[in-house]
Protein backbone atom coordinates (compact mmCIF):
# COMPACT_ATOMS: atom_id res chain seq x y z
CA UNK A 1 0.00 0.00 0.00
CA UNK A 2 1.62 3.28 -0.97
CA UNK A 3 0.35 6.45 0.94
CA UNK A 4 -1.15 9.36 -1.56
CA UNK A 5 0.33 12.46 0.00
CA UNK A 6 -1.44 14.46 -2.25
CA UNK A 7 -4.64 13.89 -0.13
CA UNK A 8 -2.77 13.37 3.22
CA UNK A 9 -4.31 15.61 5.89
CA UNK A 10 -3.25 16.78 9.34
CA UNK A 11 -5.08 18.72 11.97
CA UNK A 12 -4.13 20.20 15.17
CA UNK A 13 -6.74 20.11 18.20
CA UNK A 14 -6.36 22.07 21.30
CA UNK A 15 -3.54 23.83 20.08
CA UNK A 16 -2.65 27.12 22.05
CA UNK A 17 -1.41 30.01 20.36
CA UNK A 18 2.39 29.52 21.80
CA UNK A 19 2.71 26.15 20.59
CA UNK A 20 1.17 26.98 17.53
CA UNK A 21 4.06 29.88 17.07
CA UNK A 22 6.54 27.64 18.29
CA UNK A 23 5.46 24.93 15.36
CA UNK A 24 6.25 27.60 12.80
CA UNK A 25 9.40 29.15 14.73
CA UNK A 26 12.29 27.33 16.77
CA UNK A 27 10.13 23.83 15.70
CA UNK A 28 10.36 24.45 11.73
CA UNK A 29 12.32 21.69 10.34
CA UNK A 30 13.45 24.50 8.06
CA UNK A 31 12.81 28.14 6.63
CA UNK A 32 11.09 27.20 4.09
CA UNK A 33 9.45 24.32 5.04
CA UNK A 34 6.24 23.48 6.68
CA UNK A 35 5.89 21.87 10.45
CA UNK A 36 4.91 18.43 8.95
CA UNK A 37 6.41 15.98 7.14
CA UNK A 38 6.23 12.71 5.67
CA UNK A 39 9.56 11.25 4.87
CA UNK A 40 10.19 8.35 2.82
CA UNK A 41 12.18 5.30 4.20
CA UNK A 42 14.52 4.55 0.92
CA UNK A 43 17.43 7.08 0.94
CA UNK A 44 17.22 7.53 -2.87
CA UNK A 45 13.67 8.00 -3.34
CA UNK A 46 13.08 11.82 -4.37
CA UNK A 47 12.19 13.92 -3.35
CA UNK A 48 13.14 12.42 -0.15
CA UNK A 49 9.82 14.18 1.65
CA UNK A 50 6.62 15.23 1.15
CA UNK A 51 4.94 18.18 2.94
CA UNK A 52 1.70 17.35 4.72
CA UNK A 53 -1.50 20.12 4.38
CA UNK A 54 -2.48 21.19 7.21
CA UNK A 55 -6.56 21.76 7.57
CA UNK A 56 -8.74 23.51 9.94
CA UNK A 57 -11.79 21.12 9.20
CA UNK A 58 -11.44 17.63 8.49
CA UNK A 59 -14.60 15.50 7.50
CA UNK A 60 -14.04 12.09 9.16
CA UNK A 61 -17.01 9.14 8.87
CA UNK A 62 -19.30 11.76 8.18
CA UNK A 63 -18.63 13.89 11.03
CA UNK A 64 -17.04 17.47 10.62
CA UNK A 65 -13.91 17.96 13.50
CA UNK A 66 -12.86 21.40 13.37
CA UNK A 67 -9.63 22.11 16.35
CA UNK A 68 -11.50 23.57 18.95
CA UNK A 69 -13.69 20.65 18.78
CA UNK A 70 -16.70 23.75 18.88
CA UNK A 71 -18.82 20.92 16.36
CA UNK A 72 -20.39 24.11 15.35
CA UNK A 73 -19.88 22.89 11.52
CA UNK A 74 -20.58 19.75 11.91
CA UNK A 75 -24.28 21.38 13.24
CA UNK A 76 -24.78 23.36 10.10
CA UNK A 77 -23.56 20.15 8.31
CA UNK A 78 -26.34 18.12 9.87
CA UNK A 79 -28.58 20.60 9.27
CA UNK A 80 -28.09 20.96 5.56
CA UNK A 81 -28.39 17.53 4.88
CA UNK A 82 -31.49 17.32 6.94
CA UNK A 83 -32.79 20.05 4.78
CA UNK A 84 -31.62 17.87 1.76
CA UNK A 85 -33.52 15.60 2.94
CA UNK A 86 -36.49 17.21 3.78
CA UNK A 87 -36.92 18.15 0.16
CA UNK A 88 -36.21 14.69 -1.04
CA UNK A 89 -39.16 13.28 0.99
CA UNK A 90 -41.65 16.55 -0.25
CA UNK A 91 -40.42 15.89 -3.68
CA UNK A 92 -40.78 11.97 -3.41
CA UNK A 93 -44.63 12.33 -1.18
CA UNK A 94 -45.53 15.08 -4.48
CA UNK A 95 -44.61 13.19 -7.51
CA UNK A 96 -46.89 10.28 -5.67
CA UNK A 97 -49.79 12.43 -4.40
CA UNK A 98 -49.80 13.48 -8.48
CA UNK A 99 -49.05 10.15 -10.25
CA UNK A 100 -52.21 8.20 -11.62
CA UNK A 101 -50.24 5.21 -12.12
CA UNK A 102 -49.38 5.09 -8.13
CA UNK A 103 -51.60 5.70 -5.33
CA UNK A 104 -50.50 8.87 -2.96
CA UNK A 105 -48.77 8.01 0.37
CA UNK A 106 -50.62 7.58 3.43
CA UNK A 107 -49.22 9.46 6.96
CA UNK A 108 -47.90 6.36 8.36
CA UNK A 109 -45.82 6.01 5.33
CA UNK A 110 -44.45 9.37 5.02
CA UNK A 111 -43.55 9.44 8.67
CA UNK A 112 -41.73 6.62 7.88
CA UNK A 113 -40.14 8.31 5.25
CA UNK A 114 -39.09 11.05 6.89
CA UNK A 115 -37.55 9.47 9.48
CA UNK A 116 -35.23 7.31 6.86
CA UNK A 117 -33.68 10.45 5.37
CA UNK A 118 -34.46 13.34 7.52
CA UNK A 119 -34.41 12.17 11.30
CA UNK A 120 -31.60 10.13 10.96
CA UNK A 121 -29.36 13.60 9.67
CA UNK A 122 -30.87 15.19 13.31
CA UNK A 123 -29.50 11.65 15.54
CA UNK A 124 -26.00 10.88 13.63
CA UNK A 125 -24.15 12.59 15.35
CA UNK A 126 -26.17 13.90 18.10
CA UNK A 127 -23.89 12.93 21.07
CA UNK A 128 -20.95 14.90 20.03
CA UNK A 129 -22.48 18.18 19.42
CA UNK A 130 -21.57 19.99 23.31
CA UNK A 131 -22.94 23.42 23.01
CA UNK A 132 -26.30 24.38 23.95
CA UNK A 133 -27.21 26.70 21.21
CA UNK A 134 -26.04 24.27 18.58
CA UNK A 135 -28.61 21.73 19.67
CA UNK A 136 -31.46 24.56 19.99
CA UNK A 137 -30.40 25.28 16.67
CA UNK A 138 -30.66 21.60 15.55
CA UNK A 139 -34.36 21.19 17.76
CA UNK A 140 -35.91 24.08 15.75
CA UNK A 141 -34.32 22.71 12.58
CA UNK A 142 -35.99 19.28 13.67
CA UNK A 143 -39.76 20.96 14.22
CA UNK A 144 -39.77 22.77 11.30
CA UNK A 145 -39.25 19.70 9.24
CA UNK A 146 -42.17 18.45 11.18
CA UNK A 147 -44.17 21.00 10.18
CA UNK B 1 -11.07 -13.47 11.77
CA UNK B 2 -12.49 -10.07 12.83
CA UNK B 3 -11.03 -8.75 16.35
CA UNK B 4 -12.33 -6.73 18.56
CA UNK B 5 -11.08 -3.36 16.69
CA UNK B 6 -13.42 -4.50 14.01
CA UNK B 7 -16.21 -2.16 13.54
CA UNK B 8 -19.08 -3.13 11.02
CA UNK B 9 -19.65 -6.22 9.74
CA UNK B 10 -20.30 -7.53 13.02
CA UNK B 11 -23.58 -7.60 15.76
CA UNK B 12 -23.98 -4.37 17.95
CA UNK B 13 -20.90 -2.87 16.04
CA UNK B 14 -20.97 0.12 13.40
CA UNK B 15 -18.65 2.14 11.25
CA UNK B 16 -19.80 5.33 12.88
CA UNK B 17 -18.62 3.93 15.98
CA UNK B 18 -15.11 5.02 15.11
CA UNK B 19 -15.49 8.33 16.04
CA UNK B 20 -16.27 8.00 19.71
CA UNK B 21 -12.21 6.74 20.36
CA UNK B 22 -11.18 9.36 18.58
CA UNK B 23 -13.25 12.04 20.03
CA UNK B 24 -12.38 10.78 23.23
CA UNK B 25 -8.45 10.63 23.11
CA UNK B 26 -8.16 14.27 21.57
CA UNK B 27 -11.01 15.87 24.91
CA UNK B 28 -8.50 13.53 27.29
CA UNK B 29 -5.86 15.44 26.19
CA UNK B 30 -7.47 18.78 25.98
CA UNK B 31 -8.06 18.28 29.88
CA UNK B 32 -4.50 17.81 30.21
CA UNK B 33 -3.84 20.75 28.50
CA UNK B 34 -2.28 19.13 25.78
CA UNK B 35 -2.49 19.18 21.96
CA UNK B 36 -3.55 16.22 19.57
CA UNK B 37 -2.20 16.10 16.22
CA UNK B 38 -4.06 13.92 13.94
CA UNK B 39 -3.32 12.93 10.59
CA UNK B 40 -5.48 11.82 8.17
CA UNK B 41 -4.03 9.11 5.48
CA UNK B 42 -5.10 8.57 2.48
CA UNK B 43 -3.76 5.76 0.32
CA UNK B 44 -3.12 5.36 -3.11
CA UNK B 45 -4.70 1.57 -3.40
CA UNK B 46 -7.98 1.87 -1.78
CA UNK B 47 -10.32 3.53 -4.47
CA UNK B 48 -8.26 5.10 -7.39
CA UNK B 49 -6.52 2.06 -8.31
CA UNK B 50 -9.58 -0.30 -8.73
CA UNK B 51 -9.90 -0.51 -12.55
CA UNK B 52 -14.10 1.23 -12.84
CA UNK B 53 -14.48 1.24 -16.20
CA UNK B 54 -13.35 -2.09 -16.74
CA UNK B 55 -15.14 -3.58 -13.68
CA UNK B 56 -18.34 -1.66 -15.37
CA UNK B 57 -17.66 -3.50 -18.98
CA UNK B 58 -17.61 -6.85 -17.53
CA UNK B 59 -20.71 -6.43 -15.44
CA UNK B 60 -22.45 -5.05 -18.29
CA UNK B 61 -21.09 -8.34 -20.18
CA UNK B 62 -21.97 -10.69 -17.73
CA UNK B 63 -25.25 -9.02 -17.17
CA UNK B 64 -26.54 -9.34 -20.35
CA UNK B 65 -25.68 -12.64 -21.00
CA UNK B 66 -27.09 -13.69 -17.35
CA UNK B 67 -30.49 -13.07 -18.54
CA UNK B 68 -30.26 -16.21 -20.80
CA UNK B 69 -29.13 -17.67 -18.06
CA UNK B 70 -31.97 -17.81 -15.62
CA UNK B 71 -34.50 -19.41 -17.24
CA UNK B 72 -32.54 -22.84 -16.79
CA UNK B 73 -30.88 -23.08 -13.27
CA UNK B 74 -32.06 -26.12 -12.68
CA UNK B 75 -31.07 -27.90 -15.64
CA UNK B 76 -27.23 -26.15 -14.90
CA UNK B 77 -27.40 -27.20 -11.17
CA UNK B 78 -27.81 -31.04 -13.03
CA UNK B 79 -25.01 -30.12 -15.66
CA UNK B 80 -22.43 -28.90 -13.27
CA UNK B 81 -23.27 -32.17 -10.74
CA UNK B 82 -21.67 -34.43 -14.43
CA UNK B 83 -19.45 -31.46 -15.42
CA UNK B 84 -16.41 -33.64 -14.10
CA UNK B 85 -16.48 -36.05 -16.93
CA UNK B 86 -17.07 -33.10 -19.52
CA UNK B 87 -19.79 -35.36 -20.96
CA UNK B 88 -23.44 -35.48 -21.36
CA UNK B 89 -24.16 -38.98 -22.58
CA UNK B 90 -27.33 -38.84 -21.33
CA UNK B 91 -28.27 -35.50 -23.03
CA UNK B 92 -29.56 -35.87 -26.76
CA UNK B 93 -28.72 -33.57 -29.31
CA UNK B 94 -32.36 -31.94 -29.10
CA UNK B 95 -32.61 -31.23 -25.60
CA UNK B 96 -29.07 -30.13 -25.08
CA UNK B 97 -29.18 -27.46 -27.54
CA UNK B 98 -32.36 -26.36 -26.96
CA UNK B 99 -30.78 -25.39 -23.14
CA UNK B 100 -26.81 -25.01 -24.54
CA UNK B 101 -27.68 -21.62 -25.43
CA UNK B 102 -29.13 -20.77 -21.94
CA UNK B 103 -26.33 -22.67 -20.42
CA UNK B 104 -23.06 -21.55 -21.89
CA UNK B 105 -22.37 -18.61 -19.19
CA UNK B 106 -22.12 -21.65 -16.49
CA UNK B 107 -20.56 -24.07 -18.62
CA UNK B 108 -17.90 -21.41 -19.56
CA UNK B 109 -17.21 -21.13 -15.99
CA UNK B 110 -16.90 -24.44 -15.17
CA UNK B 111 -14.76 -25.15 -17.84
CA UNK B 112 -12.03 -22.39 -16.59
CA UNK B 113 -12.23 -24.61 -13.20
CA UNK B 114 -11.98 -28.18 -14.94
CA UNK B 115 -8.17 -28.62 -14.90
CA UNK B 116 -8.81 -31.97 -17.05
CA UNK B 117 -10.79 -29.88 -19.62
CA UNK B 118 -9.14 -30.13 -23.17
CA UNK B 119 -11.65 -27.41 -25.08
CA UNK B 120 -10.80 -23.65 -24.99
CA UNK B 121 -13.29 -21.25 -24.00
CA UNK B 122 -14.15 -20.10 -27.07
CA UNK B 123 -15.04 -23.35 -28.44
CA UNK B 124 -17.62 -24.23 -25.91
CA UNK B 125 -18.86 -20.84 -25.95
CA UNK B 126 -19.75 -21.52 -29.64
CA UNK B 127 -22.85 -24.00 -28.87
CA UNK B 128 -23.07 -27.77 -28.26
CA UNK B 129 -20.10 -29.88 -29.08
CA UNK B 130 -20.46 -33.45 -28.60
CA UNK B 131 -18.49 -35.25 -26.36
CA UNK B 132 -14.91 -36.75 -27.25
CA UNK B 133 -13.04 -39.44 -25.35
CA UNK B 134 -9.58 -37.78 -24.34
CA UNK B 135 -6.93 -38.44 -26.55
CA UNK B 136 -4.90 -41.96 -26.10
CA UNK B 137 -0.87 -42.03 -26.17
CA UNK B 138 0.78 -42.51 -29.55
CA UNK B 139 3.37 -44.39 -28.23
CA UNK B 140 3.33 -48.40 -27.41
CA UNK B 141 1.63 -49.60 -24.89
CA UNK B 142 4.52 -51.38 -23.43
CA UNK B 143 6.24 -47.85 -23.08
CA UNK B 144 3.33 -45.92 -21.32
CA UNK B 145 3.23 -48.44 -18.83
CA UNK B 146 7.31 -49.22 -18.27
CA UNK B 147 7.38 -46.35 -15.78
CA UNK B 148 5.21 -47.51 -13.74
CA UNK B 149 6.58 -51.09 -13.49
CA UNK B 150 9.54 -50.98 -11.26
CA UNK B 151 10.13 -54.29 -11.56
CA UNK B 152 11.68 -53.31 -14.76
CA UNK B 153 14.07 -50.77 -12.84
CA UNK B 154 17.20 -52.79 -12.34
CA UNK B 155 19.76 -51.80 -9.07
Amino acid sequence: MQINTDKTEITAFSETPALLRARWGQYQPGPTMTPFHMYSPFPTSDPHSYPIHEVFQFEYLGLILDPKLTMHLATVEAIRRAAQGQALALAVSYSLRYDKNSSKLIPTQNLGLWKAIVFLRFLQNLRYIQSEKDIKTMQTSLDLSLA
Amino acid sequence: MLTDSQLGTKPDTQTYDAIFPLFAIIQHKYNLDKPTYVAFVDYFTSYPSVHRDGLSSTLLKMTSEATCCTSSELYLTKLSSEFSTLAFPHATQSTFSKDCQEGVVLVRHYLVCCGSCSRTQSQISCGYLPWTAPAQPTHPQSIHYAHLDWRAISF
